[in-house]
């Protein structure tokens, strides 16, 4: 479906994850040096942020998103 | 919001490996070079998610005709046989290239290139013999031609990265440009905006190169689903002509979770065994393998026989642990911890699959010449973006896709760089630019109007559907033209864009509902069926008409202009031949059935 959650007790700031993003869903929270999800309806499940987070601050969810309209 | 103005010789737009490879080339030749990509170049476009890269090499024992009659047969005598010819004997190179990068490939003795103990079969992987490429045969049986090396590594594309930075190549991430800028018939640069801060771009420069990858309408399928073509339907409004644009593909995908497939992961943790069944539990496929499922799998559906399962059975998880654990390591993904986590067990459970329509293929695209010179003057194109035609109605051979990137990318670095030495930059005119200014920021400025995840929404309820573009026929691709129509007339131009993320999303639509309109308009226009490209009411090849490629291009009035240009005679085949002998891959559609 879409990524659900960054654990921000566990973000540590890095921002790999608002690289690793190839829908641009995740951006950096100056203030509070943390990443944040933006746009979550544009997540299209690649897991990037998940796999490549250091800390393990991320949880995507693999169940399909029933917004995509499947072939049959 | 900043307005940026850039100078160079060479920009590159995209950040996939044949943009990258184009980058590298083009700065080793002596080119000054900007690489502009919409995400961040090294983690994204498909080169970030594909595994294997085909090697063809005649010290292995590689034959050439052999390989070449093989992509005719799977391309049914409408290739570009110069452009196959070129990307086979050029993959080797490409591939030490790669090695060179610091791209690690798995390492296997028995048949690898033992001198250098780099190349590779995956460890694990099913034997060479029984599964080279894949291939879609239906009835005729498997021939091993030729070895794939494969990825094992999630990273490859940062290593690219790295490499196009020391080349001295300057990548500049998050820019996305939407528009080409024109001057006395010549392409002079491109335009668009940083989709983080919003601020504006204009890079001049004396080429540029296309490398933004596939064009896709975000469906089901993973890894592709930020690449709408923007490059292909900007070029496309350059004037330039493309090739190939009838010829879509899907790949099949577990209904219940977002995961590429379940046939990867069971092909890749050694023992593959698995069928395929339609609703009523039979083994429909025999014993065809999987490429073909763009065709087979829908037409199944159609006969009213579906849905379509797919199940792996005879194996025990604790056996293939090691297996498994590797496997969620690819570059292709963590399926198997993903299936886990949606309660999915890929050793017990039969998986509903479906289609995920992906839209143009790794051949179709911008028409390019052999030195990646696309129609129009000072704009190149390469790899999913390029129109090469080396591999017609269907997908020859697995890793031939990285493969073709890679040998694209090279090419045009070369003549790219050339065309720059040789050329004086053109300066833009202000009133283009402001004409650009007002097409890129428009949506930005509305106060209101229709939002990008409907509009998105309503593509792809068009064009998703099987019997659009999978099983199709005349009437039902005029209707989901009607449809692209509106959606062109009435939603694009009332389009808002709250931000500069949401701007991304608009000009992504905008591409999209060009590209719609060029694949149904193509596709109606081919009255035949031929490989993947099934027509239900024109079911079958037709040698006399269509052993031709269909080019598409906007005149000066802005309308679509189709022609066929024929296949060169040296390259149709044996004429003579029975129909069932010269199309040996019969995929059961209409008359044949
Ligand atoms: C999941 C998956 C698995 C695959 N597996 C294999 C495989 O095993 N073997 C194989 O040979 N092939 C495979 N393919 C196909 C292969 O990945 C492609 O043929 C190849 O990677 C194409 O490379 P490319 O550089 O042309 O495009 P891409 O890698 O798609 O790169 C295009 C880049 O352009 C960027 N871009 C797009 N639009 C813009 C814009 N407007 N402005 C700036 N930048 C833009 C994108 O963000 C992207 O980074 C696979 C494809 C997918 C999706």
């Amino acid at each position: 479906m879409v990524i659900k959650r960054i654990d921000n007790d566990k973000c540590n700031g890095c921002r790999i994850c608002v690289d690793a993003c190839p829908m641009d869903v995740i951006r950096f929270d100056e203030e509070n040096n943390k990443a944040v999800i933006k746009y979550a309806t544009d997540c299209i499940c690649c897991y990037n942020c998940e796999e490549d987070c250091p800390t393990g601050a991320i949880y995507v969810d693999p169940l399909r998103d029933p917004q995509v309209p499947p072939a049959w | 919001m900043a307005e940026k103005r850039l100078k160079t010789d060479v920009l590159v737009i995209g950040g996939g490996l044949a943009g990258c490879f184009t980058a590298v080339t083009a700065r080793e030749s002596g080119a000054e070079v900007i690489l502009a990509e919409k995400n961040y170049c090294g983690k994204t476009g498909s080169s970030h998610y594909a595994r294997d890269i085909m090697i063809f090499k005649e010290e292995w024992g590689d034959n050439f005709g052999e390989w070449m009659s093989q992509f005719d047969m799977i391309g049914e005598h409408i290739i570009n046989q110069e452009w196959a010819e070129i990307i086979l004997r050029e993959s080797y190179p490409r591939f030490r290239d790669l090695v060179d990068w610091g791209v690690p490939f798995y390492l296997n003795d028995e048949f690898g290139d033992t001198s250098t103990g780099l190349v590779s079969y995956a460890i694990g992987s099913p034997a060479p013999e029984e599964e080279p490429f894949r291939y879609a045969f239906r009835k005729t049986k498997y021939r091993k031609v030729g070895k794939v090396a494969k990825y094992g590594e999630r990273h490859k594309m940062m290593i690219a990265r790295r490499k196009v930075l020391k080349s001295g190549a300057t990548i500049i991430d998050r820019i996305m440009l939407t528009d080409l800028i024109k001057k006395n018939g010549r392409v002079i640069g491109a335009a668009g905006f940083h989709t983080v801060n919003g601020d504006l771009y204009f890079i001049e420069a004396k080429a540029v190169v296309i490398a933004t990858g596939c064009l896709t309408f975000r469906g089901a399928w993973h890894g592709c689903r930020s690449n709408a073509g923007e490059g292909v339907t900007m070029g496309y409004r350059a004037g330039a002509d493309l090739s190939g644009m009838e010829f879509g593909y899907g790949m099949y995908v577990v209904s219940d979770c977002d995961t590429v497939t379940i046939d990867g992961p069971i092909a890749e943790i050694g023992a593959k065994k698995d069928r395929v069944t339609n609703g009523l539990g039979e083994e429909f496929m025999d014993d065809i393998p999987h490429i073909p499922t763009n065709i087979l799998w829908p037409i199944e559906v159609h006969k009213g026989n579906g849905p379509i399962y797919h199940e792996a059975y005879g194996m025990d998880r604790e056996k293939f642990k090691d297996a498994l654990d590797k496997y969620n390591k690819t570059a292709e993904g963590p399926w198997i911890e993903m299936l886990d986590r949606a309660g999915l067990d890929i050793f017990k459970d039969r998986f509903q699959q479906y289609m995920g329509f992906v839209g143009s293929t790794w051949a179709g695209g911008l028409l390019i010449n052999t030195n990646c010179e696309t129609t129009v003057p000072g704009l190149y194109a390469v790899g999913d973006a390029a129109g090469t035609d080396y591999t017609g109605p269907t997908y020859s051979a697995l890793g031939s896709g990285m493969c073709s990137a890679c040998v694209t990318g090279y090419r045009a670095g070369i003549n790219a760089a050339k065309f720059a030495r040789e050329s004086i930059q053109l300066e833009a005119s202000p009133e283009e630019i402001d004409s650009l200014k007002n097409t890129i920021l428009t949506p930005l400025e509305r106060k209101s109007g229709f939002q990008p995840d409907h509009v998105l929404l309503r593509i792809q309820q068009t064009i998703l559907p099987y019997e659009v573009r999978m099983v199709m026929h005349g009437k039902r691709l005029e209707a989901a033209l009607t449809m692209i129509d509106f959606f062109k007339e009435h939603f694009l131009p009332r389009m808002q864009a709250t931000d500069s993320h949401q701007l991304r999303n608009v000009h992504e639509i905008r591409s999209m509902i060009a590209g719609a309109e060029i694949m149904l308009r193509t596709a109606l226009f081919r009255t035949e069926s031929r490989g993947w490209f099934f027509r239900e009411d024109y079911p079958r090849r037709d040698d006399k008409n269509w052993l031709k490629w269909v080019r598409v291009k906007q005149d000066e009035k802005g309308q679509m202009q189709l022609s066929t240009e024929d296949v060169p005679r040296k390259w149709q085949g044996d004429l003579s031949l029975p129909y069932e002998e010269r199309y040996p891959l019969q995929y059961g559609y209409g008359e044949e059935a």
